[in-house]
Formats: C-alpha cells, structure tokens, sequence
C-alpha cells in the first residue's frame, strides 16, 4: 500500500510532482506571454508577436499528451480528441484555453514519461562530441551577415540620417531621393548633400547628373574644402 | 493462377501510376520561377562560371549573388537550350510522379493497402495544384520522399549505408533549398526515441550520425558554407514571411481541413500501430508539421507526405483483418473468386488507363500563366524604369535578360534593401505608391490586368496603357519617350 502511495503507473510520484511543476511551468508562462502580446483571444496569425509561442506550447502539449497515452486503454481516443483540439485551436481564438486545460488534466492522469538516458558508447560519445563541434563551427560560420538586416531609417529620421541608411542597406533609389531632400535643405550653398547625391548617382550609373552636381559644388560653393573635393572627383570622371 | 493475379496486381498498380502522371501532368505549369532558373543557367552555360553579382535587376542588392539551387539551374537551361521548353516540363513532371510514387509504394506493402492510399496521393497533388510548377522543388520532393524511406529504415532497426547521407546532402543542397529537411527530420526522431523506454528504442547513434554526414554533404557545392548561410538566412527572415506561400493557410478551407485530419488519423495510426519501437520520433515528427503547417501553406504538402508514409503500415494492419474476418464470416459460398476479381481488376485498369492516356495527351502551353507578349513589346519598345508584379518578374527577367531590368522577382534573397516592401505596398497600390514610383524612377508598368495599381494607374493623369492582353497590361508616362500614339496595342 505505501508502495503504491508512493508511486503511479510505475512512476514515482517525486517523478511526476517534478513533470507536472515542469508542465505547469511552461504552460502557465506561455500563457501569460501570450496574453502580454494580445495573442491569447486573438485569431491566429503568426505574423503578431506572441502567437508563435502558443503555437509552440500547443505542440508541445501534443506531444506529451500522445506520447504518454501510449499503452493506454484509450489512447486511440485521446490521440483523436488532442489533435481535434489542436486544429480547433487554430481556427477559434480562445480554444487554447481548452487545449490547456485538457491537456494539463490528462498528464495528470496518464503516468509521466520516465526518461532514460541511453547507454554511454564509444560510438555514442564520438558522435556527440563530433555533433556539438558542428554544430558550434556551424553557427559561427552560418550566422546571418549584417548586410542581410540592415537599418532602415525611422520616418522621423533627419534627410542626411536617412540618405546614409539607405546607402548602407544598398538601396541607391532611395538613398539618392532622401539626398536630393538633403540637398534642398542646403539651399543655395550646395555641401556635403550634393557630394553625397554625386556619389550615389555615380553608383547608379548616372555620370552626367554626377558631373553636373559636381559642377554646381565646384563653381558655387562657400566651402574651399568642398570645392576642391568636386573638382578631384570631376578629375576622375573624365 | 496466382502468377496470372500477381501480373493483374502489377497491372493495376502500373495504371494507377499512370493515373498519379497525369494528374501531376495535368497540374503542373511553367510559373515565373521555373524561368528565372532558365535566366541564371543560361549565364553559367555561356560564360562557363556563376554570375558574380545580379545583372537583371535595377533595384536588387549588389552584394555577391549566391545563387540557389545551382544544379537546377544550370539542368533547366540545358533542357531549354538543347530540348526545348517543353523538356523542362517533362522532366518535372516524371520527377514530381517518381517522388509520389516512391513515397506510394514504400508506404503500404500489400496491393490493398497502396490501392487505399492512392486517393491520399491524387489528394497530396490536387492540394498543391495551385502552386505545382517545374522548379527545383520537384527534386526536395523525391529527396524528401527518399528521405522518409530512410527514416522507416531507422524506426525499423534496418542499416542504412553511410555514404548514402552525404550523396543525398550534395544532390539537395544542389538541386532544392529544403536540404535542411535531410538534417532535421533524422535528428526529431532520434530526439523523440528519448521518451521512449530504452528497450523500445532503436540505436540513437545512426540517425544522429546520418544527420552529420548529411549536413557535410551540403557544403559540397559551389559556394561553399556561402549557399548554405545564405539559404538559412532566407528561411529566417522576415521577408520570406510576408510571402504567400509561408503565410498561415485559410484553415477553413477543405482541403487545409483534410491535410490536418489527415495528419490526425496519422497521429492515431501511431499509438495504434503495433510496431513496438520508435513511438516518440514518430510522435515528435508529426507534431513538429502539424505545428509546421499551420504557420506555413508550404508545409502541407510535406504532412501529407510523412502522414501517408506513417499510415501507410496502420492501412495494411487494419485492411489485412478486415479481409481475414470478411473471408472468415463469408465462407467459401459467397467469396469472390479469382477469375471474376481478375476480370473487373482488368476492366478497372483499361478503364484507369485510358482516362490517364487522355489526358497525357492534351498538348501544354509553356506561356499560359505568364505575359509573353506584353514581354515582349516592352523589348521591342525599348520601354525601361519597369515596375512589375512580384510573381511575375522571374519569367520578365528570362525575356528580357537584363534589357530592360526588371523591378522584383521572386529571388527574394537580393532584396533585403526594403524594395521587397515597397513592390507589395505598390501592388496594393497602398498610400504613398506615387512617391514609391517617382522614388525608383518608374517610367512604365507591367502589371496584371485589374490588379490594383494597374487600375489606380490608369485613372490617374500622366499614365496612359500602350499595351493589353488577357493576362497583362503595360502603362505608359506619355511624356516620356517611346510612347506609342493612338490607342494601345493588344495581344492574343
């Protein structure tokens, strides 16, 4: 009888109280995230923020549940009614509530998985060590380069702010129409802008409208630094 | 007599064969991306090596252009150079019927259970009868289908030679951008079998080891860790979550609602099933679709796949009781003997393979989904500054070959610079579209006929339409050159 107290299934209850505490955990938290980001009685969209959680937490639920059910005398139903669940989770918003709840119920009555680590072998050992190197090596040499997320400027960004973001995520269009605001900015004294709106139509192939922009810094501009900058770049285009 | 039955069973499993090639055929299209690999192979074909950076787009990045499935691009060209267009489409076509078949047959073992399971394979084609289009996707289904004979092998406790993996790695990472699939899905089963009790488990060791030799054959290619950087980064990024076919599916749809009912009764068929061993990768693999699925429409087919190769031993359980107590409950007097099930299995094939032969016959345009000839007027003209649809832009960049550029296509890894944003606010013709077209100095637009900017555009002064067709129409700034005079051309 103590025995039994002390045990379901075969499980020991320290076993289960730490699954269940485990289950609870996850699930509770995922929850309240969930409700944090305006996805828990939302309809799914993965594209809103919180949504991806819940989706991760229902499968989750899924799988201990049928994973649990296994042996048990009416497995074929709760694999049924857990994945009709889950689809209803998808298409009413609020029916994660429900997976939740049943899912959290089941767990409670079906005996808790008693994880086994598999045998330690010379086989085993090689081909984990070999796998964690890779996978270290792998996401050092596989990480995203910078260029591939690039910054773009805010609406409220400063014109020279916003050419030079535009330049830098390699969008020449929109660097050369945030530099031509730049350049009105500067009004009759053309400076830095008109450099920049020179180098950017360059970049898109542009020389005349370089080199007149140029012309424009060279004859007309109240900085000698700048004038002499446009005359060596109007030297290298010829 | 039995041989004379098994020559019928074959018989019949051939015709259905033939039923699985013409629907495939009878769905299947040359799409805007099937060119666009014509366009890039046909660059390597002529100048001997990859192209360094894009030369058909006025908006795409200038960074290295790391181009995607180089073996298929550099087979598609060939085709079109040395066979034809039409080549390209057959060739898809019996390679999309091999993965369905291979995926068919290595899933039931008995002639009742394939002929069960053969609607779930008509079902797995007409539900990507939408999107079904000659592309290297073709070859990630045949390595996927494959890929789950292989896995059936570690649930079953069977060898799998080691030099399998990396020849799978290096012909994906060449041929389809789903490689990733090779190394995740061996590594969800071995996870999985971790919930099981260790005498219900097979060795944890192959599948984890088939993983690395598979992810090592991926760098088999011409860029190198390049491609494969290169193509996970496109799987993460936000870009390629705005696109359609990584947008959640309309659950509400019928046939959404049959691929997950039928991931479901795989999930049943799982505790059911009497194979002792391997229950929680199997578990695990389902649920890791469902959950796929339902964030991607690009996902359903693949829980078609793996819920057909799940139930197709449950189909053979199931169907081969049923059969035993039918036999056993009708005795010998009401049991249908051999002569008249082999009379109306051949009826059944004649019949089957004639409305496949039928079908296979009816001759395909290779431009019926794309504008050809709105294409090619803008060659002609001379008409350049092109804004055009995103789904259209990879077959544009095939006629055009860099004169004029095209403004997007679907190489949606060149455009992290925002023009992939701007080409979906300007087909929806949202607020801000005029800046958006004097910002990228558009000068003409070839877009769909009644889509959203063509209809703002052609009410709006300053825009006139020199071309129309079914598919397609071309605006025009008159007050540019190369305008045409009079009313606008029309096509076929």
């Amino acid at each position: 009888m103590k025995q039994r107290r002390r045990e379901h299934a075969g499980v020991p209850n320290a076993t289960r109280g730490v699954w269940g505490g485990l289950t609870l955990s996850v699930t509770v938290a995922a929850l309240a995230f969930a409700w944090w980001k305006g996805a828990l009685l939302s309809p799914f969209d993965l594209r809103s923020p919180g949504h991806a959680v819940l989706l991760a937490l229902r499968g989750l639920l899924l799988a201990s549940v049928v994973i649990a059910a296994r042996g048990h005398r009416r497995a074929t139903w709760i694999a049924l009614a857990m994945g009709a669940l889950f689809f209803a989770t998808l298409v009413l918003p609020g029916a994660t509530l429900a997976l939740c709840a049943v899912s959290l119920l089941l767990l409670w009555q079906l005996p808790a998985p008693r994880i086994q680590s598999p045998r330690i072998t010379l086989a085993g050992l090689l081909s984990g060590v070999s796998a964690l190197a890779l996978c270290l090596i792998g996401l050092h040499a596989l990480r995203p380069p910078a260029w591939t997320h690039p910054e773009f400027p805010s609406a409220q960004a400063s014109a020279a702010k916003s050419a030079r973001a535009w330049l830098a995520a390699d969008n020449l269009h929109r660097a050369r129409w945030a530099a031509l605001a730049w350049a009105r900015q500067e009004g009759a004294d053309p400076g830095e802008a008109y450099l920049f709106l020179a180098e950017v139509d360059l970049q898109l192939g542009h020389r005349d409208k370089a080199r007149r922009v140029l012309e424009k810094v060279r004859d007309r501009s109240s900085s000698e630094e700048l004038r002499l900058r446009a005359a060596q770049q109007l030297g290298g285009l010829e | 007599m039995i041989a004379r039955l098994g020559l019928v069973r074959r018989a019949l499993l051939g015709a259905l064969l033939l039923v699985i090639l013409s629907l495939v055929h009878g769905n299947m299209d040359l799409l805007s991306d099937s060119f666009w690999y014509i366009a890039a192979g046909r660059s390597v074909l002529d100048t001997g090596h990859f192209p360094a950076v894009d030369p058909f787009s006025f908006t795409a990045m200038r960074t290295p252009w790391v181009v995607h499935m180089p073996g298929s691009v550099v087979l598609f060209a060939w085709l079109d150079r040395h066979l034809g267009i039409l080549s390209i489409l057959r060739v898809c076509v019996l390679v999309e019927t091999a993965a369905l078949g291979v995926l068919w047959l290595s899933s039931s073992r008995s002639t009742a259970g394939r002929v069960a399971l053969f609607p779930l394979i008509a079902f797995t084609v007409y539900l990507q009868r939408d999107d079904l289009c000659a592309r290297g996707q073709v070859f990630g289904d045949l390595l996927f289908a494959l890929l789950l004979i292989i896995a059936a092998r570690f649930r079953d406790g069977r060898p799998v030679r080691w030099w399998i993996a990396p020849l799978l790695g290096v012909a994906w990472v060449n041929l389809h951008s789903s490689f990733l699939l090779g190394v995740l899905v061996p590594v969800i089963g071995a996870v999985g079998q971790v919930f099981d009790p260790r005498e219900k488990r097979h060795s944890m060791v192959g599948p984890w080891v088939f993983a690395m030799l598979l992810a090592l054959g991926t760098l088999v290619n011409p860029y190198g860790t390049a491609l494969v950087r290169d193509v996970l980064t496109l799987a993460s990024h936000p870009t390629t979550q705005q696109q359609t076919l990584f947008v959640s599916p309309d659950f509400w749809r019928t046939d959404t609602m049959v691929t997950f009912a039928l991931g479901v009764a795989a999930l049943v068929g799982c505790v059911r099933s009497r194979e002792s061993k391997g229950h929680g990768g199997r578990v695990l693999l389902l649920v890791a679709l469902l959950c796929a699925a339902a964030s991607g429409l690009r996902y359903l087919p693949l829980l078609c796949y793996v819920s057909i190769s799940l139930l197709g031993p449950t189909m053979d359980d199931v169907l081969a009781e049923a059969i035993a107590r039918l036999r056993r409950r009708a005795g010998d007097s009401a049991y249908v003997g051999p002569r008249t099930a082999s009379i109306a299995a051949i009826v059944g094939v004649v019949l089957v393979a004639g409305f496949a032969v039928r079908t296979l016959r009816t001759p395909k345009d290779p431009y019926a989904q794309v504008p050809i000839e709105a294409a090619r007027f803008v060659r002609e003209h001379r008409l350049d500054n092109v804004v055009n649809d995103y789904h259209w832009g990879g077959f544009l960049l095939y006629v055009w070959q860099g004169a004029p550029k095209v403004f997007i296509d679907g190489r949606s890894h060149l455009y992290y610079n925002g023009v992939f944003q701007d080409a979906l606010d300007l087909a929806a013709a949202r607020p801000g579209y005029e800046e958006k077209l004097e910002l990228y100095e558009v000068r003409t637009a070839l877009l769909e006929a009644g889509s959203p900017l063509a209809v703002v555009l052609e009410q709006r002064d300053g825009w006139t339409r020199v071309f129309e067709d079914r598919l397609a129409v071309v605006l025009r700034r008159p007050d540019t050159e190369g305008s045409s005079s009079g009313g606008p051309a029309r096509g076929r």
